[in-house]
């Protein structure tokens, strides 16, 4: 067994390539740092909607408008005079929708007639639609409740009971994505030009003659980079922490031995990618290639229930990402332990294993 | 015990053949080697010897065990020096030393006094601790030959250790094989310097796959010429044809020069150093004044174009 030697070895040179450093140490902490400055601190995200209140005069309609633009989701961006004007600015994307109080609110309203409250919405926008129908129906629940504690008349109330809260903020929301992204793309490329990187460069022929097994060269390999890709780890996440203000609910450890475990099988997942490929520039192609569907697929985008079952079972379940996410949220947001998401270590244990066994069943000890 | 064999072994890649029906023995303790222009299938013919590519067809033994099936068992014994120099770069000289010293577990006891050893027998101590890649040419070898070395391997096979540097290096390089051999290891080097063969005790001439030739570097020569040559000029008034012709050992004569009453001939017999007071007294015997009498010594190169037609 000469598992060290190539362990050695390999964080020697890891150490010294300022090309990986770069890669494997400095890009996941500016990334963490960039999207530390986007989404956390600030925590006012308004989108701008345009407001036709056709009937001015009106109290109640004011009142409406005051509960609109109460709760945070959006603000005014400007008042105009009819519903045409609004639906343009809607049309134009200068705003992301319109909300139209009718001629004669008040009055119709006091006399006991139906009445209602347009919302022009902008289809194109993903997010946005859903943000401004929901102020405005929570509005429109504030004034009934006022409207008919004013008449006397029966309101229905809802209640609303946070668990896992008090409040988690949209970076710590975000961070297991970032996380994921950091721990699968990174080391996976990382690693996944190792053994093409000694076959161009020739050390291979060298390497391969001398009495080492696939073993040696697969596992000394993973350690190494492993070991590196840990201490990379640590620091994404005490950046997080430290400078971000996310809380982990759940146990520290637990958190770590979670993540050590999806970054081993990032990494023997590169693994495979670099002993089945000709080249380096191959090996990268790949990796990105096998990223993507990660990307898409994990619940990253959209709950996993809107992919349809032929690439949910293809992608999101057979992919490290889905049961990495899934699991790192639990202990970070919900406050689980690594007992409590003993399926998800399950999954990625035998996803490393099968991807650890294929590379070293697939490297080829000869030349040509 | 040979130290390898090759029997009737061809190499194919797609429809090329790089090297076709080679069989070639190689003694324990030997300095031998394989000599020939690029392209010849040297390379090939080493990697499959060391056990890094499949034959076509043949068989290949090294020390009694078969290659490429044998080699876990067997690459401990061998130290390869590939063509390109193929250690690692972002390494220093010391490190890579101690890598391949552990890897081919040379005991830890003794791992740095073999490393320093060997850096002091290739001149290698003041560059220590600097980073491979950063080396020249020559240094390079050097430490490619020392980390061959590093497990002490009874067959040591060496593809064009001397292709590129300078002629100084390259002398230094062959009196280190003449060393080796004399401590008992057995060489297999390949070369296209035909200079260089000359000392290998045995070696095969290849080109385009195939074997050109095969023995001692006399014995090569004395096939590309159907035996060795003899320089005399003598004076004479009259070329002496018919007593030349005469002599026994003699199978063919030709004049090579004349000027006034000097003339030299040169004489093909089947052994140069023999056959030469033979030949001198029967000259003599029949009247011929021998100015100078000596053997003519012909390069490999000359044997290698008059056994081949040319490089090409």
């Amino acid at each position: 067994m000469k598992l060290w030697p190539i362990v050695a070895k390999e964080l020697k040179q890891l150490l010294r390539d300022p090309r990986s450093l770069v890669m494997n140490v400095l890009m996941p902490l500016i990334v963490m740092v960039m999207f530390g400055f986007g989404y956390g601190g600030h925590e006012s995200r308004d989108l701008p909607v345009a407001v036709a209140n056709l009937d001015p005069e009106g109290e109640l309609s004011q009142e409406l408008i005051d509960y609109i633009f109460q709760s945070p989701g959006i603000e005014p961006a400007c008042y105009v005079n009819s519903e045409e004007e609004a639906r343009a600015l809607v049309l134009k994307g200068e705003v992301y929708g319109a909300i139209v109080i009718p001629e004669g609110f008040t009055d119709d309203l006091k006399e006991g007639r139906d009445v209602y409250v347009k919302v022009i919405v902008d289809a194109s926008q993903s997010f946005a639609p859903m943000v401004i129908t929901q102020s405005v129906t929570t509005a429109l629940y504030y004034l009934q409740l006022s409207i008919a504690e004013d008449y006397g008349t029966v309101s229905i109330r809802m209640k609303q009971e946070t668990v896992y809260g008090p409040r988690i903020t949209t970076m710590e929301s975000f961070t297991p994505i970032t996380m994921g992204l950091l721990l699968h793309l990174v080391p996976m490329t990382l690693i996944s030009l190792s053994i093409c990187r000694e076959k161009e460069r020739g050390t291979y022929e060298q390497l391969i003659m001398s009495p080492i097994s696939r073993w040696d060269i697969v596992a000394g390999k993973l350690v190494a980079y492993t070991a590196i890709s840990i201490a990379n780890m640590l620091g994404t996440l005490a950046i997080a922490m430290l400078a971000f203000d996310v809380r982990v609910r759940g146990p520290f450890v637990d958190l770590l031995l979670f993540s050590a475990l999806f970054l081993m099988c990032s990494l023997s997942m590169g693994m495979l990618v670099s002993v089945v490929s000709k080249n380096q520039l191959q090996a990268l192609g790949t990796s990105i290639f096998l990223f993507l569907p990660s990307f898409l697929f994990s619940g990253i985008i959209s709950p996993v229930e809107y992919i349809s079952p032929i690439m949910r079972y293809t992608a999101t379940y057979t992919l490290p990402m889905y049961y990495f996410l899934k699991g790192f949220r639990a202990i970070m947001l919900r406050g689980y332990t690594l007992a409590d998401v003993w399926m998800e270590c399950v999954a990625l244990s035998v996803m490393t294993v099968i991807y650890f066994a294929l590379a070293i069943v697939l490297l080829r000890m000869k030349l040509g | 015990m040979r130290a390898i064999v090759l029997r009737n072994v061809t190499k194919k890649f797609a429809d090329v053949v790089a090297v076709d029906n080679l069989s070639l023995d190689v003694e324990t303790g030997e300095l031998y080697g394989l000599l020939g222009p690029n392209a010849a299938g040297k390379t090939t013919t080493i990697r499959m010897i060391c056990g890094l590519l499949e034959p076509t067809k043949g068989i290949i033994r090294v020390f009694n065990f078969f290659q490429p099936r044998d080699r876990p068992l067997v690459s401990k014994l061998i130290g390869y020096m590939p063509q390109h120099f193929s250690l690692y770069e972002d390494l220093t000289v010391y490190e890579n030393l101690m890598f391949y010293a552990s890897v081919y577990g040379v005991p830890y006891s003794v791992r740095r006094r073999r490393v320093e050893a060997l850096l002091e027998r290739f001149l290698l101590t003041e560059f220590r601790d600097k980073l491979a890649g950063q080396l020249s040419g020559g240094t390079k070898r050097r430490l490619a030959l020392a980390t061959a070395l590093i497990h002490n391997p009874a067959l040591v096979i060496l593809d064009e250790p001397t292709a590129g540097i300078d002629p100084h290096l390259r002398f230094l390089f062959w009196r280190f094989f003449e060393e080796l051999r004399d401590e008992g290891v057995t060489i297999l080097v390949t070369t296209h310097y035909m200079d260089e063969a000359e000392f290998c005790e045995r070696l095969t001439l290849m080109r385009a796959g195939k074997i050109v030739a095969q023995g001692t570097p006399r014995e090569i020569k004395r096939q590309a010429l159907n035996g060795e040559l003899i320089e005399v000029v003598i004076r004479t008034s009259r070329l002496p044809m018919r007593e030349i012709s005469e002599l026994e050992a003699v199978r063919d004569f030709r004049l090579v020069e004349r000027s006034g009453r000097k003339a030299t001939f040169v004489l093909l017999v089947d052994d140069a150093e023999e056959r030469l007071i033979e030949i001198l007294k029967g000259l003599e015997a029949r009247g011929v004044k021998v100015l100078s009498i000596n053997p003519i010594y012909v390069s490999l190169e000359d044997a290698f174009l008059s056994l081949t037609g040319g490089w090409d």
